[in-house]
C-alpha cells in the first residue's frame, strides 16, 4: 500500500503477545486511518458497556495516511477507546515526532488489549517488536521515564507514556509523547494505566512510499510556497504568540469562561494574555514534524514560587487554570501546566476542576475543611498545590481526579460542572458563539474543540465569517466543520494549518486540498465526494457507537447556566445559547432522527454496519 | 460622535499616545476604515476589528460612544 504502511500491530497485554495483522485496503478507505479506523475497529470488537478501566476495554493508537509523509502538519497520531469520564467514545490526538516515528517503525497503528499483570511497555524497532518489564519506571514522571526509556532502547527513540497520574488512573489522565505534547483528553492515560502499560517506545527508519512522488512534491511546493509568500505580508499569530494569543479574541468578544463560567470577560487578562508569555516566559518556539507554523512555547520560569521549564501553556489551559479559576498570576498557570506535563494529566479538566471545586467552597457547598486548604477566586498557590496532589491522588487531589461532573454532583450541584457529557469545555463561552454550543453538546466525546471547531467561524472569521450571536442557520455549517475534522483527524493532519490553506474557501469547506494530498500519497484516487462521505461515516458510526451504550438526546447537552442564565456582563451580555433550537435543525442536516440516532437509511448509504 | 479605542497586541504601537486604550473624535456616518487611516494602520497590517464585540471590516460604522478593539488576527485553540 501506498501512505499506509498495510500493517497493523496486535498488543494482547493479557496474554504477552504482540503479533501483525494486515490493514484492509476497503476499510482503510472508507475510513481513512486515524481516528475513522479506531472507531472501525472498536465498533466490530469491543463491548460499548464495559467498563472502560476493566481489561475488555481496547485502546488504539492509529496515524493517518499522511502522517510523516511530509504533507505540512502530517505529524499527528490519535488515540481511540471507551472514556472512563464520559463513558462513551472518545478520540483524543497529539502531534510531535512520536506519530511519524511510529508509522517509520513499519505500523499504520497499535491495538492495545488486556492488562498485562505487571507494568510492560512496549518497544517497537524498525519491524521488530517485544513487551519489556517496566516495574522499574512505575512512579516516574512522564519526563524521567522518557529520558529513562532512551538510554535503555535508543537515543533517537520517540516515547509515549503515561505518568504517576495515568498509573493512579486520574479519570483525565494523558498519554504524553515527546515529553510535553498531550493526547490530552478524555482519560486515554488512564486506560493506558489500567492496562499496566506504562509506554510505547518507537523507532523507526522506513520511508513512507508515495503513489505519485512527483505530484506530491509538485503539490507540496505550491502549498508551501503560498503558505510562505502569505506568512511574509500576515505574519502567522500562532507563531509569535502561540494558541495563547486568543486570550485577547475572546475577552474581546465576551467569551473568555471566567470564573467557572460566570462570567465571559476576566479584569486580569492582560497579565495572562499570549503576548504576555511571550514577553516574559518564552524561550522559543516550537514545531512539530513537518510543520511550517511552530506554535508550540518552550517556556521557562524562573521565579522561586513556580520555578520550572517545559512547553507550554496553550490557550485552553490559560483559560482553564486561569480566568476560570480568576489566577491572574501567569507564572502559576505555566507552572499548574509543567506539572500537568510532567504528571500526564489533562489541562483543562483540571482547571475546570479547580474552578468548579472553587464555586462550590464559594457558594457554601463544599467546606474548606473538606479541601484540606483555603480555596478561594484567585488562589495561585492553591492551583499549582492541587494540581500536584491530584497527579498523584493526594487528599482532596483524590477527589479533583474524578473531574468536574463528580465532583459537583457529590455535593449535590451537578450542574455546577461545565460539561457536556461529563467532559468539561475548551474556552469559548457558547453564550456569545452559539454554535460553539451546538458543537460541544454533539461531539461525540463530550466538551472538545477539537471535533469541529465553529470559533473559527464564529470568531476567527476562517474560511468566512459568520454571526456569532445568530442560532439560526449554524447546524450546517457546524457539521461541515465536524464532517472536515473526522477528515483531518484520520489523515493524521493538524488542523491549524488545513482550515486555512487545504479547503475552500467557503463554510461548506470542501477539502480539495486535502484531497490532492491523499491521493498522491495513496493512489486510491479518491473523488471529493468520497472523501467527504468518508468524514460523515466516521461521525456516523462514532455515534453509532455512542447510541449502542445508551447515550441518547439528552446527552447532548449544556448546562442550564449557558442555556438560560444571560450571561451577566460584557460584549456577549444577555445572551444564553440557543441550544434545543440548534438541535433539531443539526439532528436533520445529519438525517438523524429527533432524538439523535443514525436512520438504518443513512447507515446503508454510508456502508456502517453495526 | 466619540468613539472608545482599544489596541492590543502587536497594534498597541499605533497609539498616539503612551495609553492603548483611548478616546476619538470623528464625524457622523465615519467608518472603521476611517480610524484605520487616523492611527496610519495599513492595509498591509493584519488585524481583527471588533466593534462592540462583533467582528467587522473597514466599512463598517462607527457609532456613538462605540467600543473599537484591534488586536492581531489569532486563531486556534
Amino acid at each position: 500500500m501506498f501512505g499506509w504502511r498495510g500493517k497493523i500491530l496486535r498488543v494482547n497485554l493479557t496474554k504477552g503477545m504482540v503479533y501483525e495483522e494486515e490493514l484492509n485496503p476497503q476499510v482503510a478507505k472508507d475510513y481513512i486511518g486515524g481516528r475513522g479506523l479506531g472507531i472501525w475497529l472498536l465498533n466490530k470488537e469491543l463491548d460499548p458497556h464495559c467498563d472502560p478501566l476493566s481489561p475488555e476495554n481496547i485502546m488504539v493508537m492509529a496515524t493517518g495516511p499522511l502522517t510523516g509523509t511530509g504533507a505540512p502538519t502530517g505529524a499527528r497520531y490519535s488515540v481511540m477507546t471507551k472514556s472512563p469520564l464520559s463513558g462513551g467514545i472518545t478520540c483524543s490526538n497529539s502531534g510531535g515526532k512520536f506519530p511519524t516515528e511510529l508509522k517509520r517503525s513499519g505500523f499504520d497503528a497499535l491495538v492495545v488489549e488486556g492488562r498485562s499483570e505487571k507494568p510492560v511497555y512496549l518497544w517497537v524497532n524498525d519491524g521488530k517488536y517485544e513487551l519489556r518489564n517496566a516495574e522499574h519506571l512505575w512512579g516516574m514522571t512522564t519526563h524521567e521515564t522518557t529520558n529513562q526509556l532512551m538510554s535503555e532502547t535508543d537515543v533517537k527513540a520517540k516515547v509515549a507514556c503515561i505518568g504517576p497520574a495515568g498509573e493512579k488512573k486520574v479519570l483525565f489522565a494523558a498519554i504524553m509523547n515527546d515529553r510535553d505534547r498531550a493526547a490530552g483528553r478524555s482519560g486515554v492515560g488512564a486506560v493506558m494505566g489500567s492496562k499496566n502499560l506504562k509506554a510505547v517506545v518507537v523507532r523507526g527508519t522506513q520511508k513512507i512510499q508515495l503513489a505519485d512522488p512527483e505530484r506530491f512534491k509538485e503539490f507540496n511546493r505550491q502549498i508551501l510556497g503560498r503558505f510562505n509568500e502569505e506568512a511574509k505580508v500576515t505574519p502567522i499569530g500562532l507563531r509569535i504568540n502561540g494558541t495563547a494569543g486568543v486570550v485577547t479574541a475572546t475577552q474581546n468578544f465576551g467569551v473568555l469562561p471566567t470564573k467557572n463560567w460566570q462570567q465571559g470577560t476576566f479584569a486580569g487578562w492582560e497579565k495572562i494574555d499570549g503576548s504576555e508569555l511571550t514577553k516574559t516566559y518564552l524561550l522559543t518556539n516550537s514545531a512539530c514534524f513537518a510543520c511550517p507554523i511552530g506554535c508550540g512555547r518552550k517556556t521557562r520560569v524562573d521565579e522561586l514560587e513556580f520555578a520550572g521549564e517545559g512547553e507550554g501553556p496553550e490557550y485552553e489551559t490559560i483559560y482553564a487554570m486561569g480566568s476560570n479559576c480568576m489566577v491572574d498570576n501567569l507564572a502559576a498557570v505555566v507552572k499548574a501546566n509543567y506539572i500537568c506535563n510532567e504528571l500526564g494529566m489533562d489541562t483543562i479538566t483540571m482547571g475546570a476542576t479547580i474552578g468548579c471545586a472553587m464555586e462550590l467552597v464559594d457558594r457554601g457547598y463544599m467546606k474548606e475543611e473538606e479541601v484540606g486548604r483555603s480555596l478561594q477566586w484567585g488562589d495561585a498557590e492553591a492551583l499549582v498545590e492541587l494540581t500536584r496532589m491530584t497527579g498523584y491522588r493526594e487528599g482532596f487531589g483524590d477527589k479533583l481526579a474524578e473531574g468536574s461532573y463528580r465532583l459537583a454532583e457529590s455535593c449535590s450541584h451537578p450542574e455546577l460542572a461545565m460539561v457536556s457529557k461529563k467532559q468539561e469545555f475548551p474556552g469559548y463561552d457558547p453564550r456569545g458563539a452559539q454554535a460553539m454550543g451546538l458543537a460541544y453538546a454533539t461531539s461525540p466525546i463530550g466538551g472538545s474543540h477539537m471535533r469541529g471547531d465553529p470559533a473559527y467561524f464564529e470568531l476567527f472569521g476562517i474560511p468566512k465569517p459568520m454571526d456569532r450571536l445568530a442560532w439560526k442557520g449554524k447546524a450546517k455549517p457546524t457539521q461541515a466543520f465536524q464532517d472536515h475534522s473526522a477528515i483531518i483527524d484520520s489523515a493524521g493532519l493538524c488542523i491549524f494549518f488545513t482550515v486555512r490553506n487545504l479547503v475552500e474557501k467557503d463554510l461548506e469547506i470542501a477539502p480539495t486540498g486535502v484531497l490532492e494530498y491523499m491521493n498522491a500519497a495513496t493512489g486510491v484516487n479518491y473523488t471529493l465526494e468520497e472523501l467527504a462521505e468518508a468524514g460523515q461515516r466516521i461521525i456516523n458510526i462514532e455515534r453509532l457507537f455512542l447510541v449502542k451504550a445508551g447515550f441518547t438526546r439528552k446527552d447532548d447537552s449544556l448546562p442550564k447556566r449557558l442555556t438560560e442564565d444571560p450571561m451577566i456582563e460584557g460584549p456577549s451580555k444577555g445572551h444564553v445559547c440557543h441550544l434545543d433550537e440548534m438541535l433539531d435543525e443539526y439532528y436533520a442536516v445529519r438525517d438523524w432522527t429527533p432524538d439523535g440516532v443514525p436512520t438504518p437509511e443513512k447507515l446503508e448509504k454510508l456502508r456502517i454496519s453495526g | 460622535m466619540l468613539v472608545h479605542v482599544k489596541l492590543y497586541s502587536e497594534l498597541k504601537r499605533y497609539a498616539p499616545g503612551e495609553d492603548n486604550v483611548f478616546m476619538l473624535e470623528f464625524p457622523p456616518e465615519s467608518t472603521a476604515g476611517d480610524l484605520l487611516q487616523t492611527l496610519k494602520i495599513s492595509e498591509e497590517v493584519p488585524r481583527f476589528i471588533l466593534i462592540d464585540g462583533i467582528l467587522s471590516d473597514e466599512k463598517s460604522l462607527l457609532t456613538e460612544g462605540c467600543t473599537v478593539v484591534i488586536f492581531t488576527p489569532v486563531c486556534g485553540g
